[in-house]
């Protein structure tokens, strides 16, 4: 086994779990909302991005662009329809409609894409890179640089600007925030639409990777859950770290003992942290 | 004295039980009306109900103007934003967030017309513990300085009618005599006060009029000079004081 | 937990229509059971009648957890697949009984249950959510990818159901004689739910759902009552797998679908809660629209997220609950 490579794997691997994660963690910590959709806004972000390149002959980037609009409009718009639930604070009924708004999604995307793989082409995928004895591609590079510049940007808008403290105000206490004069609702649909265009954006630069069905993002549903409940709820850089943490765990399990169970083996670590530690690692 | 807000009618219900009834009340500029009562007597939910505002499932009926224009309809934050702000009991600042954030949070109107303006600096001029803290976050700060803060928060949004429930809870009598104090001294430039408190003969220092609530209904609605010379209320209020 | 502590008055046993009287219900199953009978030996309705009395018991798990604690289990799914791959795998591998199957059924959804409860146990309420859903999706790719479950095609060739007992040989090797048996399944799962409503542990279910602070307070320790109702609701959707094992003889990864998810928490929710029938009637209907009203998978996908969605969203108290309300309405 190649070590380097493997921490090289687990590094790129993990960007993108960091990545894919964010949008839900700061859902999750922000309107206290759980979002089922996410491996089906996944999974749609990656079509869209395919069907503007393969039937409308968009280029890469454009394409991504469109993905990541329409996505975060799909998430403005569920945030609507939860609106009287999340005035109720109905937590189950929120994740049951998410959920069932997620199969609709999956039905919805297999009627109009069909339910065969298909080929999501990067440009970036063909560019190759061998350093020392590593191997990468752009593409690996490009979610790399992505995700951190992603996260710093949410970063600096959740701490140092003025929507980000009235987030992590609602966060705190949604009801004062409304005595203070914040605009609750316009704040949930922002996250909503936010969650959405990260996920899209996370799966224009990840999906390339291998052929594209309409039943994927389970995978990813997984693998955010770890990251989010390890790195703890709401917390950015915990997110990140717990992603990188994820990405070198697979790529070592992968290689020692069977990539088919890699996703067993990181819920196996999820659930010995949530015996031990049930808030997880940050402060959240 | 032209009235700044008022409400008609007012009745809250939380599931079955009533909690107030039949509450009437204006409110005019350069004013302050104590709200006083028992605990349990519904002034909370009566400074709430006039915010629009409430941590429960409250229903409320009843009409609320502000300035003459009917504003029953609008939410709790649209209201803080037309200038009826609430510094409610108990949690009213964010503890994880430091004075500067909190204060960055508000709401600063773009017309000040009828508003009374603070700006930053007088509220640190007013409050000057508060600016040695300014980078300290929420949980940090004493009883009295999250008090402090509360209230600035809500000048510094250019309020035309502030609603202050219980602002002594959990404060050092002397800190309690000093802050109503300043809001005094703020009704005298112009500001029109809703005070609810628990503490009535600090209240009666400092205010106009006095309405008391007992088991959700007004029974007694006068002036400050009135309610000391009732001796029956006065003796309820005051006796063990 | 305190022994002998006395149900307070803020649970009322929330008033229900007549359909809730033990002589309707049972009416309404002496019906469902004759429904084949009457429909002049038709295979078709026999089929879906059977399929209808195994989905409905499935339903029954997730009806147990969600409309008696309020908690959505996602992982439910997982005990459906269990009951079809131990007996698919005991029955192929090893030839054993249904009897026998019935317990090691039992005891591995109890087993399963317990491990995720008690992980979950001291963690927030959105967690165990999110865990049995993992858990779920984390067990078809561990299913998925095991030859020794037979991988991706599955377990075939699952022998009938048959037993002696006592000297009474019974072999349910057509439908018809199948159909008594999912029948008694179903009846004795709705039978075992309505003495879950009236017993204590149910009564503390509900007092945790509606009013979790008060019920704190009263000395029930609402984790526990958490995974107790979870370990109890475990084999009966594991039972419903047993029997689904038998009657197509054949299992697979494609048990651990959303699908399934789907059907159990709309047949659910449609009526609304705490219907004792709810369960039963919302599968029929999804089953009838599938089978006699079908515009092809993706679209039965996209119609039954809607009517979720829908029902949660306009209809909070599921059909059943919504009648007094239009009745009133309609009245003036």
């Amino acid at each position: 086994m190649n070590i380097s490579q493997q921490i090289v794997n687990g590094i790129f691997l993990g960007a993108g779990y960091a990545f894919v994660a964010i949008g839900w963690t700061i859902l999750l910590g922000t309107a206290k909302l759980v979002n089922f959709a996410h491996g089906q806004f996944y999974m749609l972000g990656a079509f869209i991005a395919w069907y503007f390149m393969a039937a409308m002959g968009m280029p890469y980037v454009a394409a991504g662009l469109v993905a990541v609009v329409l996505m975060a409009l799909l998430g403005a718009v569920m945030q609507v329809m939860l609106r009287g639930l999340v005035y109720d604070q109905k937590l189950t009924s929120i994740m049951i409609v998410t959920l069932g708004v997620g199969y609709m999604l999956d039905g919805a995307a297999t009627l109009l894409f069909s339910g065969n793989p298909q080929n999501f082409v990067s440009p970036l995928r063909a560019m190759r890179i061998e350093f020392a004895d590593v191997r990468f591609t752009m593409q690996d590079v490009a979610i790399l640089v992505g995700a951190l510049v992603f996260y710093a940007l949410v970063w600096t808008v959740r701490n140092h600007t003025r929507v980000g403290t009235a987030i992590r105000a609602i966060a705190e206490d949604a009801k004062l925030a409304q005595a203070f004069g914040i605009r609750t609702g316009r704040l949930y649909i922002a996250t909503f639409a936010f969650e959405g265009a990260s996920v899209a954006l996370a799966a224009v630069l990840i999906a390339p990777r291998t052929p594209i069905l309409t039943n994927m993002g389970f995978e990813e549903v997984i693998m955010t859950f770890v990251v989010v409940v390890v790195g703890g709820i709401g917390s950015v850089g915990g997110a990140l770290l717990a992603g990188f943490g994820l990405g070198l765990f697979i790529a070592f399990f992968g290689a020692l003992v069977s990539p088919a169970y890699a996703m067993a083996g990181a819920f196996g670590l999820l659930l010995i942290l949530l015996a031990v530690k049930p808030e997880g690692l940050s402060r959240g | 004295m032209s009235t700044v807000f008022s409400c008609r009618d007012v009745r809250v219900r939380y599931g079955a039980s009533t909690a107030i009834e039949g509450v009437d009340l204006d409110l005019p500029k350069g004013r302050m009306i104590g709200v006083l009562g028992a605990n349990g007597a519904g002034k909370s939910t009566l400074a709430n109900a006039c915010a629009g505002w409430s941590r429960g499932p409250a229903r409320v009926t009843g009409s609320f103007r502000l300035d003459g224009t009917d504003i029953t309809g609008l939410s709790a934050s649209e209201r803080a934003r037309q200038g009826i702000l609430l510094v409610p009991e108990g949690k009213n600042i964010f503890s994880t967030l430091t004075v500067e954030e909190n204060i960055l949070l508000v709401n600063r109107p773009r017309d000040t017309s009828g508003r009374f303006v603070f700006s930053t600096e007088q509220l640190y001029a007013l409050f000057p513990r508060l600016a040695e803290r300014r980078a300290h976050k929420g949980h940090q700060l004493s009883g009295g300085e999250r008090q402090m803060l509360a209230i600035g928060c809500a000048l510094l949004a250019g309020p035309k009618a502030l609603l202050l429930d219980e602002p002594s809870i959990g404060l050092a009598p002397r800190l309690v005599v000093e802050l109503l104090r300043s809001v005094r001294k703020l009704v005298d430039d112009g500001l029109a006060v809703l005070l609810v408190e628990q503490n009535a003969k600090a209240a009666l220092e400092v205010v106009d009029r006095v309405m008391v609530l007992e088991r959700g209904r007004v029974v007694m609605d006068g002036s400050a000079a009135e309610f000391v010379g009732n001796d029956k209320i006065a003796a309820a209020y005051l006796g063990g004081i | 937990m305190k022994p002998d502590a006395p149900v307070s008055p803020a649970v009322r046993r929330p008033k229900m229509p007549l359909a809730s009287s033990m002589t309707v219900n049972a009416i309404l199953l002496a019906a469902f059971f004759l429904t084949p009978y009457l429909a002049g030996g038709s295979r078709g309705v026999l089929t879906t009648c059977i399929t209808i009395a195994i989905f409905a018991v499935m339903a029954y798990g997730v009806d147990l957890i969600l409309s008696y604690l309020g908690e959505m289990s996602l992982g439910h799914v997982i005990f459906w697949a269990a009951g079809g791959y131990v007996t698919g795998y005991l029955t192929t591998q090893y030839g054993v009984g249904p009897l026998a199957t019935l317990a090691a059924v039992v005891l591995v959804s109890v087993a399963a249950a317990l491990i995720l409860g008690l992980i979950t146990l001291r963690a927030r309420e959105f967690v165990f959510a999110l865990v049995t859903y993992a858990a779920a999706i984390v067990v078809h790719e561990i299913v998925f990818s095991t030859p020794a479950l037979g991988a991706s095609d599955g377990i075939v060739g699952i022998p009938m159901l048959q037993f002696s007992f006592l000297g009474l040989d019974y072999a349910a090797n057509t439908s018809w004689r199948l159909w008594p048996v999912a029948f008694g399944l179903l009846a004795i799962t709705v039978y075992f739910v309505a003495r879950f409503r009236q017993s204590r542990l149910g009564r503390m279910a509900m007092m945790v759902h509606m009013n979790p602070a008060l019920a704190t307070s009263m000395g029930i320790d609402v984790r526990v009552v958490r995974v107790a109702v979870f370990v109890l609701s475990a084999p009966i959707t594991a039972l419903a797998g047993w029997l689904y094992a038998y009657q197509r003889a054949y299992v697979g990864p494609d048990m651990f679908e959303g699908y399934f998810l789907l059907m159990m928490l709309s047949a659910v929710i449609l009526f609304g809660q705490r219907l004792l029938l709810g369960p039963l009637l919302g599968i029929a209907v999804i089953i009838i629209q599938q089978n006699y009203l079908s515009f092809g998978g993706d679209v039965n996908k996209i119609i039954m997220g809607a009517i979720l969605v829908s029902v949660l969203i306009f209809l909070p108290k599921g059909l059943a609950g919504s009648i007094p309300a239009l009745v009133r309405r309609l009245r003036g």
